[in-house]
């Protein structure tokens, strides 16, 4: 005998119907941790996409403004004052209105949207897929805008691929064009978003007086070739007083979460459904691979009186556990992924399934079985081969 | 007398059957933990409108939710107070500003709610209480409930302790001089209630303007008709329009704002759903193992001529057991998490009946579909194949 009989996957695959329904109790685990912890990722991926696709190295912001949502800004000068720094490429004002930004479509209700707007001359953004560098040649003319196609529908504009051209609405009560759509996406404080031009917002937000380019909601700061952003965080920090806070945008997006997440009540319980979703796929592994392995209790203890050792159960369950979260691994991230797709298309929120968290839920499945199994293998290890007859 | 075959088959092995009680139970507590939630969404939602005494709420058509509520003059008020039926009218101002921690100088969010100290708008003695110590125009009471960043003395919940620090709200000097229990709800963590001058001072509105109107009907009065009269008189009288309605709608609507407008009603909803999903398919394994385990049994008693109908309801009727048992532990549990939800994420969590019947309700449909689909085994098999 040269090879030995690969008893795990004889084991797992001898019984088709039985495989499936393994297969598929797995799957379904995989399905229901990825679902728990994509709610909580979608709270924090959507809240932080407007800084995350900024082309920034650090952000300038008042310190009072404990999350994006909330309108504290700083004056204009303390942008003068950083940019003139050698160690310093760029510096420029972004703007934001939420609260005093009401949209409608005619005859509608007028609801607020996030207004952002900056010179459109300098570049701000890394585009990816926002689709919206390629459209900020529209936004010269007076009176218009770009919308963000995963805004709430209650907005009453045509947001889907086949919308017109140009859709007239009406901003903070004067009249606005909707030359295009982009791709940003909402979150729990945003029903959506616009942009344009610095220009068009002076118009619409005259009350941010007497400038209201003079008063700035974030300062996007690229560092000259070289600079080391945390040194120059804390430069410009000392330098700006007590008015202005520099971050890493790293760091500005890690505070943004943290706020969510632990002083918000929506935060909290996302993070305890994440818990209990890890905790229930836990339970149905165990589940399923316990009930293998009593299943196979008798074929096993025939096996430890013929004397095979311990270590070649121990190897066996490994193995198993294994082939059975490989098997139930992939169905559940497909199945997970169409609903992440179909999650964002009914709420406009954004949840990325990233690399690192796919593997993070991998390596929590195959720990999983394989600890299952484990567990299950007790009775075994701990019998006399005769009793389990 | 008959044996009870089906409970003999769940106790024969208690530790297997342990393993399958802790197995339905988690897919019960995963259903009563996104109920609650759902719940804790709505209780929040609504709950300040609950507090307050009104039977007819008047306010803008711009009104988003409560935190963004538009306004309305006050002559309106002053309009409807004059006709007949109505008992009294009052109003109440409301905004969001910011709060700074008096320790950490942090800030967060903070509703700020304008009454008349000597008028509650509140029909409860929980919040308004202490309206008497609102005196001066940098005076405010904070909600007991606000949230443990806003600085309490104790670290962990306004006190006596916290009555005389001085803070700031939108940049300017106030003093805690009182106390109340409110729950401010989801777009911000904290309240505080000032008088007509503080609100007027912290916030930068005209007295002219007010966030809510609340009329009182007198007794017998039909408050629909009402509802119409006013409509009737704002439009003769050439009032701004307004939105007029009955204290239950104005409650249904603030539920319709959060959960239909917002993903959270989606969200929960969906985990409900799933958590349905898993509980099936957990009763599904755990039955259809046991049918597997038992098949050599059954297989038996088919042979010797018990019917498929008898087979049948022993396989039902052992989920209906297992549904049963497992179904209390887990209500206590689900208790103890609520609990502990409620204190971590700073939100009211509540079992209600309705709740309780509406899980037990799912909980038997779960393990009747599971049963049902684990019977499937039992036809399958031919007696003779089976030795």
């Amino acid at each position: 005998m040269s090879l030995r009989t690969p008893l795990a996957w004889k084991n797992l695959t001898h019984d088709r119907r039985r495989l499936v329904l393994a297969t598929a109790g797995i799957a379904f685990a995989v399905m229901l941790m990825f679902q728990q912890r994509g709610f909580r990722h979608a709270l924090f991926d959507s809240t932080v996409e407007i800084v995350r696709v900024l082309d920034a190295d650090l952000i300038l912001f008042n310190p009072t403004r404990f999350a994006l949502s909330n309108e504290a800004r700083f004056p204009r000068e303390a942008i003068d004052v950083a940019t003139s720094n050698h160690q310093i490429a760029s510096v420029i004002p972004l703007y934001i209105e939420n609260l005093s930004a009401r949209l409608r479509v005619e005859g509608g209700r007028a609801r607020p949207i996030r207004v952002l707007a900056w010179d459109m001359n300098k570049p701000i953004l890394l585009d990816e897929e926002c689709q919206i560098i390629p459209q900020l040649f529209k936004l010269a003319r007076p009176g218009t805008a770009l919308m963000d196609r995963l805004s709430q529908k209650t907005f009453g504009f045509d947001l889907s691929k086949t919308a017109p051209d140009v859709q007239v609405g009406e901003l903070a009560n004067k009249k606005i064009e909707i030359v295009g759509l982009f791709r940003l996406g909402t979150d729990f404080a945003h029903e959506g978003n616009l942009i344009m031009s610095l220009d068009n917002f002076t118009n619409y937000f005259g009350y941010r007086n007497p400038d209201p380019r003079a008063i700035v909601d974030l300062g996007v700061v690229k560092v000259s070739p070289g600079e080391n952003p945390q040194e120059v965080a804390q430069l410009l920090e000392k330098q700006l007083g007590s008015q202005v806070r520099v971050m890493t945008k790293q760091a500005f997006i890690d505070r943004e979460i943290g706020f969510w997440s632990r002083s918000t009540p929506i935060g909290i319980i996302f993070t305890i459904g994440a818990m209990m979703g890890f905790a229930v796929g836990v339970i149905i592994c165990y589940q399923i691979l316990a009930n293998d392995i009593t299943e196979h209790l008798g074929e096993f203890a025939t096996l430890k009186a013929m004397g095979y050792r311990d270590r070649y159960f121990i190897g066996l369950v490994v193995r198993q556990s294994i082939y059975l979260s490989l098997f139930g691994f992939l169905p559940g991230l497909i199945a997970s992924w169409i609903l992440f797709w179909f999650n964002s298309n009914m709420t406009g929120l954004l949840t990325r399934l990233t690399w690192d968290r796919i593997l993070s839920i991998f390596v929590l499945t195959i720990l999983m079985c394989v600890v299952s199994g484990l567990l299950a293998l007790r009775k075994l290890m701990a019998a006399d081969p005769a009793s389990l007859f | 007398m008959r044996i009870n075959l089906a409970l003999l088959n769940i106790l024969n092995n208690p530790k297997k059957t342990v393993l399958s009680l802790a197995g339905i139970g988690t897919a019960i507590l995963l259903i009563f933990m996104q109920l609650g939630f759902r719940g804790a969404v709505e209780n929040t939602a609504t709950n300040i409108y609950s507090k307050m005494d009104y039977d007819i709420l008047i306010r803008s058509p711009d009104y988003l939710h409560f935190m963004d509520s538009g306004k309305i003059p006050l002559s309106i008020l002053e309009d409807v107070a004059g006709m007949v039926g109505i008992d009294s009218t009052n109003h109440m101002n409301v905004s969001v500003s910011n709060w700074r921690n008096p320790y950490t100088l942090e800030t967060r969010g903070i509703l700020v709610i304008g009454v008349d100290p000597t008028h509650s708008p509140f029909k409860d003695p929980r919040v308004d209480h202490d309206f008497s110590r609102l005196t001066s125009i940098d005076s405010v009471l904070i909600d007991q409930r606000s949230n443990r960043e806003f600085g309490p003395q104790n670290g962990v919940r306004f006190s006596s302790a916290d009555i005389g620090v001085q803070s700031e709200v939108s940049d300017r000097q106030i003093r805690i001089d009182g106390l109340f229990e409110l729950g401010a709800g989801l777009a911000a963590n904290g309240a505080v209630i000032v008088n007509q001058q503080g609100f007027q001072r912290l916030i930068l509105t005209t007295p002219a303007q007010v966030s809510f109107g609340l009329v009182k009907l007198q007794a017998g009065v039909d408050p629909e008709e009402m509802v119409l009269q006013i409509n009737q008189r704002l439009a003769n009288s050439g009032q701004p329009t307004a939105d007029v309605m009955l204290r239950e709608e104005s409650i249904q609507r603030e539920l319709r704002r959060w959960l239909g407008e917002t993903p959270i009603g989606y969200i929960f909803n969906l985990g409900v759903l799933i958590s349905f999903g898993v509980g099936a398919l957990i009763v599904y394994m755990v039955l259809g193992n046991d049918v597997a385990n038992r098949i050599h049994e059954y297989a038996t008693m088919r042979a010797m001529g018990y019917s498929n109908f008898f087979l049948a309801s022993v396989v039902l009727k052992q989920a209906l057991y297992l549904a049963l048992f497992s179904f209390l532990p887990t209500l206590i549990l689900s208790l103890v998490l609520y609990g502990l939800t409620s204190w971590l994420a700073n939100i009211p969590i509540q079992m209600t009946w309705g709740r309780i019947g509406f899980v037990w309700l799912l909980t038997l449909i779960m393990s009747s579909i599971s049963g049902t689909l684990a019977l499937k085994k039992l036809w399958q098999v031919a007696p003779a194949e089976l030795f």
